[in-house]
């Protein structure tokens, strides 16, 4: 979920973050486990559910871990903020941080746990649109720096759209799901795991989506993101993390409803949540893209690196990343427990 | 009756270019100074490259990509200036009636205040999404963030006009109209000029948060772009630009503020100099 309304105070709070705290401090221990703070992507939706479920579950309690699920606002101030030391642990967009490390930023992937991306482009299904190629003429509300707008040369490319033919119309992430329902716009660019429900609730008419994934624009998406540091000064603690990471999110694919409800009960105040069901339909979705062909069958949270591979390749081609480097530079497996 | 000749040596003597030189460089200075610090906050503290670029990055990058800086800029200058030109307008008429008429003072003025107390960034996507994405949204929002202190400054401006300036105009049997266009306004220019230039920062205040809210292009946008990116070298490159408009406006509003009221004691300080 991109809310980019962020990173402009994140950025100054960092460097202050930066300057005061230095190295990296292994937080109180409380009961002789040790605390850790998980910075999510974004304001509670359902995607979160593992998290809360696991926490409720005790499975990271069990791995010595007293966890705290910290609400995020984008994934750009995610990864900031673990850059910057001012959260250990943070669950951001992978090609986001891909990004982010090619420019120098301090930060690995451990694990990525929603390997196929959610973006794409929303909208009525009233209009009865078959292909991108519908596009041509209409308009399309995107925010302006995030993932979304990000990957738009790339679909644009990949299904023959000339980007000239179609009008972008940029805005806060908040506000483009309510043009779409107002009807200033014809579609919108968000994750169809989330604002399609949303947008189908408050306006009473069902939605269509063009995915990215669909589309020719095959990226991987969530991940955990950490400074390198840790795993150089506690390495033992990030694999605790991703030993229990991965149990919620076994036991969330199994129980989702019960998983669900955890999220609940701890984001009682979400926005995301608000709706009856909406939680339940997130999570519904965004567990099929725990997997792609390539990592069926392995645990949550490993990916193919043909598959980073293949994210490299789009963001080095349409995405502005440079010095490509290797995938191995961006995304490790090797604190999984395997 | 002064002889021409006479009055001739009347005219201040003619600045020494060490005085005239005086009001440049310290700014120059300052500015330098600043830079400086920051090179050493990088080479010394061992700033980290993605929180803060090096000064010679910074200035590298608005050199490549100056096309690119002068295209947003002109989007975000036009709305400036636009909500500063609408502004103007509507302050001093607000003003105007504000000073004349105690019930519009009372109706009126409690508006205008609370109209400051919101935060506009909250309220800017009502606004945007109800009017529409192009510049005219955007001079609106700008118009609410900088039209306060003109208002306020030019009220108070009015008001402080001497009363027995006021009276002397009432015994020569002026107008209202009269009063007010020769008298009463231009006395209160000083004040109103202080409000011109709160106004002109707010308003480039206004103009980026406006474009945060929805936009396609302005020096706003280009920040999420580059913020997105982690662009941080572009990110600079664009405060500093967002920098150097604001010191040339307000510059603007200084020099219009000279060639208007060089009778005025702020500017007659200026004038001994010299001496020193």
């Amino acid at each position: 979920m991109e809310n980019t309304r962020t990173s402009r105070r994140r950025v100054l709070a960092g460097t202050a973050a930066m300057a005061a705290v230095g190295a990296f401090h292994r937080s109180v221990l409380a009961q002789g486990r040790t605390k850790l703070v998980l910075r999510l992507n974004a304001p509670a939706y359902g995607e979160h559910a593992p998290f809360a479920v696991g926490l409720k579950k005790g499975f990271f309690a069990e791995q010595g871990i007293d966890l705290e699920l910290r609400e995020g606002q984008g994934s750009g101030n995610t990864i900031r903020v673990v850059a910057s030391k001012a959260d250990p642990v943070g669950y951001a967009d992978v090609a986001t941080a891909m990004k982010a490390i090619a420019t120098g930023v301090p930060l690995r992937v451990v694990g990525v746990f929603q390997q196929k991306a959610p973006q794409a482009i929303v909208y009525f299904k009233e209009r009865g649109w078959t292909s991108p190629k519908d596009l041509v003429g209409r308009s399309i509300a995107l925010t302006a720096g995030d993932s979304i707008h990000q990957m738009m040369p790339a679909f644009f490319r990949k299904n023959g759209l000339d980007p000239n033919s179609v009008r972008l119309v940029f805005m806060e992430a908040a506000a483009k799901s309510a043009a779409l329902i107002a009807g200033k716009v014809d579609s919108m660019g968000g994750f169809y795991t989330v604002q399609a429900a949303q947008i189908e609730a408050g306006a009473g008419k069902p939605t269509a989506w063009f995915g990215f994934g669909d589309h020719g624009v095959t990226l991987i998406a969530q991940g955990i993101v950490v400074h390198p540091d840790i795993l150089k000064e506690s390495p033992d603690l990030v694999r605790r993390f991703l030993r229990a990471a991965v149990r919620s999110w076994q036991y969330a694919e199994q129980n989702p409803r019960e998983s669900v409800e955890a999220l609940l009960e701890q984001f009682p105040a979400s926005a995301f949540l608000a709706v009856k069901n909406q939680g339940f339909t997130q999570w519904n979705l965004h567990r099929d893209l725990t997997h792609t062909e390539r990592s069926k069958g392995k645990i949550p949270g490993w990916v193919a690196m043909e598959d980073v591979d293949a994210t490299l390749d789009l963001l080095s081609e349409f995405g502005g990343l440079k010095p490509r480097g290797k995938a191995a530079d961006y995304v490790t497996n090797e604190f999984l427990p395997l | 009756m002064i002889a021409p000749d006479e009055r001739r040596s009347l005219k201040p003597p003619p600045k020494p270019w060490r005085a005239r030189v005086r009001g440049v460089w310290e700014p120059l200075v300052s500015i330098s100074a600043i830079i400086v610090l920051w090179q050493l906050a990088i080479s010394l503290l061992g700033a980290p490259g993605f929180l803060l670029p090096t000064p010679l990055g910074v200035l590298e990058r608005m050199q490549k990509d100056a096309g690119l800086l002068l295209f947003h800029s002109a989007s975000t200058t036009f709305v400036t200036l636009g909500a500063f030109g609408v502004s103007v307008v509507f302050g001093l008429a607000a003003a105007v009636a504000i000073s004349q008429s105690r019930t519009v003072e009372r109706f009126v003025l409690p508006l205008m205040v609370f109209s400051q107390v919101v935060p506009k960034i909250a309220v800017a996507p009502i606004l945007i999404i109800a009017l529409g994405f192009s510049a005219k949204a955007h001079i609106i929002v700008a118009f609410l963030v900088c039209f306060f202190p003109i208002l306020i400054s030019t009220v108070i401006g009015i008001k402080s006009v001497d009363a027995e300036l006021i009276d002397l105009t009432r015994q020569l049997r002026a107008g209202r109209l009269q009063t007010l266009g020769m008298v009463v306004l231009p006395h209160a220019l000083p004040h109103i000029f202080s409000g011109l230039k709160v106004a002109i920062t707010l308003a480039i205040v206004g103009a980026i948060v406006a474009e945060w809210v929805g936009s396609d292009r302005g020096l706003g946008y280009l920040l999420l772009v580059a913020n997105g990116n982690f662009d941080i070298t572009l990110v600079f490159a664009v405060l500093v630009v967002l920098t150097l408009l604001g010191v040339v406006l307000f510059l603007l509003l200084d020099l219009a503020e000279r060639l208007l009221l060089p009778w005025h004691v702020s500017r007659r300080i200026g004038l001994q100099q010299p001496m020193q």
